[in-house]
């Protein structure tokens, strides 16, 4: 997670910027602030639960098994999202809500949008086969691609610092339902339709690949290498989704050219339209774009090489 | 008038048990309702579950040499002399025994559980030859994975939950149970769900001690609310300890350094006293058993007694004698260390004991988890009849799930009364008041001091001195509460007042079922009485209150397939 | 003391970027770095070969990586995207045997194998940390003083750790973007957004996703006072840049915020004319830029050229 400012342990006092919050009668949120005696190794949550307990203030916030089990403490500490029961102190804090997220109260936001997203994804194991019995045959290494995703808490840490999410306007399910679904669907006994799930539900080509959910996950999960490439190549083998084909479209030019010719591509997944013609009456004058050399170059030496290498790789996992 | 819901079976609780009953009774086709203090699979212990134990499908362990006969005896012998001390319902851990060997884990797999394999596909344990366990994922972290598979699945098949959503009480009709009302506190809105069966499921791990495991919203309710409607409990006073739980920064009081044996290896954990003594390791204390709860605290509470460690403090737990690549894989707990800055291979951790889990609770017929009100069944560890754990409340679940909705099928629907659904609309909202007097947290605070006062070792003097202090708060502080403000919006301060209500009723109710065990058993220490009386106390030790007035039995507990080998021993010399 | 390393341009620096590699060979003339642009290299493949296959993202950055073992040298790249697609590589294959031999027996149709010998950087890290901020101060001739600059750093080379860990100081050390401005005398602007994304690995199936976040930025650092934005990847030039009027109709805004890449800044600095460093080619003008250059730092050495 990202990196914490001046450990509590160079300070006597740890001091708070607390957000509060009640939408049912506050026109707008505020901020009070605290002062907290410090202990060493002091998490956020010690700090809370001391706001909350010793000084006897009714503030909003959400915590349940406090070992870093349930994901339901996910609060944001200077800009960045912790759990409070596992993320020491710092000994200046602004607390507020994870954002991106409708508030209840004070800390406490809603998990509603993330329920309802995570229902459209099927997120249970539907089987290609009825159950046989107990012990199915299974193995470790089948699961072993899954481990880490295992690991989730649904925290909603990751949704909350997702762009894609954040600027809105798109059905981008984001990583954690990502997370969800990458373990159904690499789980050799599922037999949904996840390529399409992936591709035209959960919109799995829309993440922009930013890793700003990695640095968020409290349970250190490679989210993008681990949960959504592979749900891109699901997607892929079974040719779901628009991003599919500007992957494979990618390669065919680089299996063509030896190299990626941006012009090519451009007009292979976009096609001829306004856009198009736009962007080429903007970067043709000024040469971002050589249509002699994406139009009339003879085929490089070297393309055949590469071609048959990354052919006799794309085939495998 | 509050809005009343109707359904054939109300689940109250949302762990394991909870979850299996809702299934269960899905399953028999009746109309289920879920309310859920918390979230469905994240609140409560079931997450903390590590690895299940006493496994059973032999064939399928990597390693067994031990005959079906063999295992049998020892589960039973853990089951029955370790896990309950002779307190547990003998007929039923028959009954368990199969369903864990039949059901259980299929069960699991069925909905997507990974019980962990090998490469050659063979089911991976941990723990000891005698009780194997089992993991789903990892060590420390099984719970959160099978409750998950519940908690989709409750939601695949549409059953309705609420959830943030705590049962303030239970209705009756004089007769029996007719549904209960229902604070939802995100929100404020109190309402009733009627219902021709309702089950409890609200555990046994609640927060009623300054140190303890109970998370957040655990409280007693379903103990405070059986209370009140007359309905049996006991050994309340059956309450277990942690040992070795992390010592501070106290939000990680929580947080088990698990003394059983690691993954893969018979090697545990070590106690150490302020002296550096090493005063308990499982495998040389407390072989084969697989909570050693009982040993653990016992050989604290010497070590306290001669000034070389304190409850909160003054000892420490360690790793630091089994090699760095044994204690850093596949398990959970290796993070605590790395998290503190802390060597695992190196540096010991401080403890302080916790209040854990309860084996007491409420008393209920194993056969159909039916109590003494009809129409009010139990799943799991709020009953009496066995410690807890997620295989058992799983079988509870099944069993008061299916019982439940059979039932329900012969009931009619009853609306329960308007003016005791008033009534305890005006109880609840009565704490929705601002202004000057007490904060509820700190009402909460004085109840855990008190129960963490009257600790490990107890006698009379101090069961007495705990109810005088009980009755204090309840004549003195609770009719001075009142909170920062009335929003009704996620208010903390008034579910914690609520909250007091049940703790000081639940809290109550145990020291004075304590009071009425003359003996120790177990985790219960009484030095007025320091030796285990299976001649007299081998029994549930029953209390109840109706019309004001305390009501306390006896039942014995037949030693059906396994009998103590003394009658009567000290305490400290009893290896249970 | 003259430093020779393999170079990958890749994909944008030879096409939509060609300014990129222009710069860049202009810079290394300077400081006398001899950049070997490795022969048909191929791809390092984007994010699109992960998509894919993880066997064609290794084979292809693998083979990029022998071939630049074959010429001995460490490998520099210029893109944020290709430096993580062949530092990750070059970590995966140096403790995975299984991936290693998989990778290489497809390498072996082309005589080639990796072995995992050695490092990869960016050309920016070239300049902070082989060279030298000192270095890059001393040849200094046409000060940047009081130049308004917006560092953008780019994703893929702050995320995720194990590219960091390929960084100087394994990324602990201050951000080496920001180290090079202060050395060339620029003034750094801070803004929300210097470390996030700018969309560019959707902008060909989900344009408006990208317009929207770099829009944000432009808004931010030109709304804390910057002249110019400087980044060390052309895959989010080509978002600021290439895209920036098709930003400004999407947010219903005007930016004029020129986009510069690093060795453009620093080639700047150094005193090489505008035209070696190819800034005519930007859709966005760097006139503004060139003109407080010209009116703020004196030549000040006979280094100009």
């Amino acid at each position: 997670m990202s990196p914490s400012s001046k450990p509590t342990t160079e300070s006597d006092i740890v001091r708070v910027r607390l957000y509060r919050f009640d939408p049912s009668v506050d026109a707008a949120p505020r901020y009070e602030s605290y002062e907290v005696p410090c202990v060493p190794r002091m998490r956020v949550m010690d700090v809370l639960d001391y706001i909350h307990e010793e000084l006897a203030v009714d503030f909003g916030y959400r915590w349940l098994c406090g070992t870093r089990k349930c994901g339901t403490c996910a609060i944001n500490v200077n800009g960045s999202p912790k759990l409070a029961c596992w993320d020491e102190a710092e000994a200046e804090m602004t607390i507020e809500p994870l954002p991106n997220m409708e508030v209840i109260r004070d800390l406490v936001t809603s998990r509603d949008g993330f329920e309802a997203s995570l229902a459209k994804l099927s997120p249970m194991l539907v089987r290609k086969e009825e159950y046989a019995g107990f012990p199915e045959p299974l193995t470790s290494t089948q699961f072993a691609p899954m481990e880490h995703l295992r690991d989730c808490l649904q925290c909603l840490a990751c949704q909350s610092v997702c762009p894609v999410i954040a600027q809105g306007g798109s059905a981008f399910a984001g990583p954690a339902l990502l997370v969800a679904l990458s373990e159904l669907a690499q789980d050799p006994r599922d037999g949904a339709d996840r390529a399409h799930i992936a591709a035209d539900v959960a919109h799995v080509f829309d993440c922009v690949s930013c890793y700003e959910c990695e640095r968020a996950c409290p349970a250190e999960i490679p989210i993008v290498g681990e949960a959504i490439e592979p749900l891109k190549r699901i997607a892929y083998r079974a040719g779901e989704g628009e991003g599919a084909e500007h992957a494979k479209a990618f390669l065919d030019v680089v299996k063509t050219r030896g190299y990626l010719n941006p012009t090519v591509l451009a007009l292979k997944t976009r096609g001829v339209n306004a856009d198009t013609l736009r962007m080429a009456m903007r970067m043709i004058p000024r040469g971002k774009v050589d249509l002699g050399q994406a139009f009339l170059e003879r085929k490089p030496s070297g393309a055949e090489g590469i071609a048959k290498t990354y052919g006799s790789a794309e085939e495998l996992p | 008038m509050a809005d009343v819901i109707d359904t054939d079976v109300l689940v109250i609780g949302g762990g394991a048990g909870g979850t299996s009953a809702v299934l269960a009774a899905d399953d028999r086709g009746a109309k289920v309702t879920m309310a859920v203090k918390g979230l469905v699979g994240k609140s409560g212990c079931s997450i903390f579950a590590s690895t299940i134990p006493f496994g059973t499908p032999t064939q399928h362990w990597l390693v067994d040499d031990m005959s079906a006969e063999e295992r049998d005896r020892h589960r039973l012998i853990f089951m029955v002399r370790y896990y309950n001390h002779y307190l547990a319902d003998q007929a039923y851990c028959k009954r368990l025994e199969a369903y864990l060997r039949d059901e259980f884990f299929g069960d699991l797999e069925r909905l997507g559980a990974y019980w962990r394999r090998n490469e050659q596909g063979k089911i991976h344990p941990t723990g000891s030859r005698r009780t194997p366990n089992v993991i789903a994922h990892k060590q420390g972290a099984t719970g959160p994975a099978i409750l998950d598979k519940r908690r989709r699945e409750i939601f695949r098949r549409g059953i309705p939950v609420y959830e943030e959503c705590a049962a303030t009480s239970l209705l009756t009709d004089g007769e029996r149970v007719v549904g209960a009302t229902v604070l939802d506190y995100r929100r404020g809105r109190f309402f009733v769900i009627a219902a021709k069966s309702v089950i409890l499921a609200t555990g046994h791990s609640d927060y009623l001690a300054s140190r303890s495991t109970g998370t957040r919203e655990q409280s007693a309710d379903g103990v405070a609310m059986a209370l009140r409607a007359g309905v049996e409990l006991a050994n309340l006073e059956i309450q277990w300890w942690h040992v070795s739980d992390v010592g501070w920064p106290k939000s990680w009081m929580r947080f088990h350094l698990y003394p059983n044996p690691l993954i893969g290896t018979s090697e545990t954990s070590r106690l150490y006293n302020s002296e550096g003594e090493m005063f308990f390791e499982q495998k040389t204390h407390s072989p084969g058993v697989s909570a050693p709860y009982t040993e653990q605290i016992r050989r604290l509470s010497r070590e306290v007694v001669a000034g070389k460690a304190r409850w909160d403090g003054g000892y420490w737990s360690g790793y630091d004698h089994i090699p760095r690549e044994i204690t850093s894989t596949g398990q959970h707990q290796a993070k605590v260390w790395t998290k503190l800055g802390l060597d695992i291979g190196k540096d010991r951790i401080e403890c302080g004991i916790t209040w854990h889990m309860r084996q007491g609770g409420i008393n209920a017929d194993t056969k159909r988890m039916e109590t003494n009100l009809p129409g009010l069944y139990v799943a799991g560890a709020i009953g009496c009849h066995f410690l807890g754990g997620i295989g058992a409340v799983s079988y509870d679940g099944k069993v008061s799930g299916h019982a439940a909705a059979d039932d329900a099928t012969t009931r009619k629907a009853t609306r329960p009364a308007e003016d005791a659904i008033a009534a305890e609309e005006r109880r609840v909202f009565g704490f929705l008041r601002a202004g000057d007097g007490v904060r509820p947290i700190e009402a909460k605070r004085r109840i855990r001091a008190i129960m963490w006062e009257l600790g490990y070792i107890k006698n009379e003097r101090k069961l007495e001195a705990a109810l005088d202090a009980l009755d204090e708060v309840r004549r003195d502080v609770v009719p001075r509460l009142a909170l920062q403000s009335t929003t009704r919006n996620w208010n903390t301060g008034w579910m914690d007042a609520i909250d007091v209500c049940a703790m000081l009723d639940a809290c109550e109710v145990t020291v004075r079922s304590g009071l009425n065990r003359k003996e120790s058993r177990g985790p219960f220490y009484r030095e007025d009485y320091p030796y285990v009386d299976n001649e007299h106390w081998m029994c549930r030790n029953i209390i109840s209150r109706a019309n004001g007035e305390w009501r306390a039995r006896v039942e014995p507990i037949p030693a059906l397939h396994l009998a103590p080998d003394k009658q009567r021993e000290p305490f400290f010399e009893a290896d249970y | 003391m003259k430093r020779v390393y393999a170079y990958f341009p890749g994909c944008s620096a030879k096409g939509t970027c060609r300014e990129l590699d222009v710069s860049t060979h202009a810079v290394a003339a300077l400081f006398d770095i001899e950049l070997q642009e490795l022969e048909n290299p191929g791809c390092t493949g984007a994010r699109e070969f992960r998509a894919i296959s993880e066997q064609l993202h290794l084979t292809a950055n693998g083979r990029i990586l022998a071939l630049a073992e074959r010429a001995g040298r460490d490998l520099v790249a210029v893109c944020d995207t290709c430096l993580l697609n062949l530092v990750e590589t070059n970590g995966r294959l140096k403790s995975d045997a299984a991936a290693r031999e998989r990778v290489n027996a497809a390498l072996a149709q082309e005589g080639l194998a990796y072995r995992g010998i050695i490092d990869v950087k960016h050309f920016l890290w070239v300049l902070t940390d082989d060279l030298g901020e000192e270095r890059l101060r001393e040849r200094v001739a046409r000060p940047l003083r009081g130049l308004r600059v917006a560092p953008f750093y780019g994703c893929h080379i702050q995320r995720p750790s194990s590219v960091r860990a390929a960084a100087p100081g394994n990324g602990n050390d201050a951000p080496a973007l920001d180290r090079l401005c202060r050395a060339l005398g620029a003034e750094i602007v801070q803004y929300e957004g210097a470390s996030k994304c700018c969309g560019f690995h959707v902008v060909n199936v989900q344009e408006k996703i990208a317009l929207r976040m770099s829009g944000s930025h432009l808004t931010n650092a030109k709304g804390n006072g910057a002249q110019c934005i400087v980044t060390p990847c052309p895959l989010c030039h080509t978002v600021f840049d290439a895209y920036q009027p098709s930003i400004e109709r999407e947010l219903k805004s005007r930016y004029d915020v020129p986009v510069l890449h690093v060795s453009q800044l620093v080639g700047l600095a150094l005193g090489l004319a505008p035209e070696r460093l190819g800034l005519s080619r930007h859709v966005v003008g760097c006139e503004a830029v060139l003109a407080h250059i010209d009116r703020e730092g004196a030549p000040e050495s006979a280094h100009a050229m």
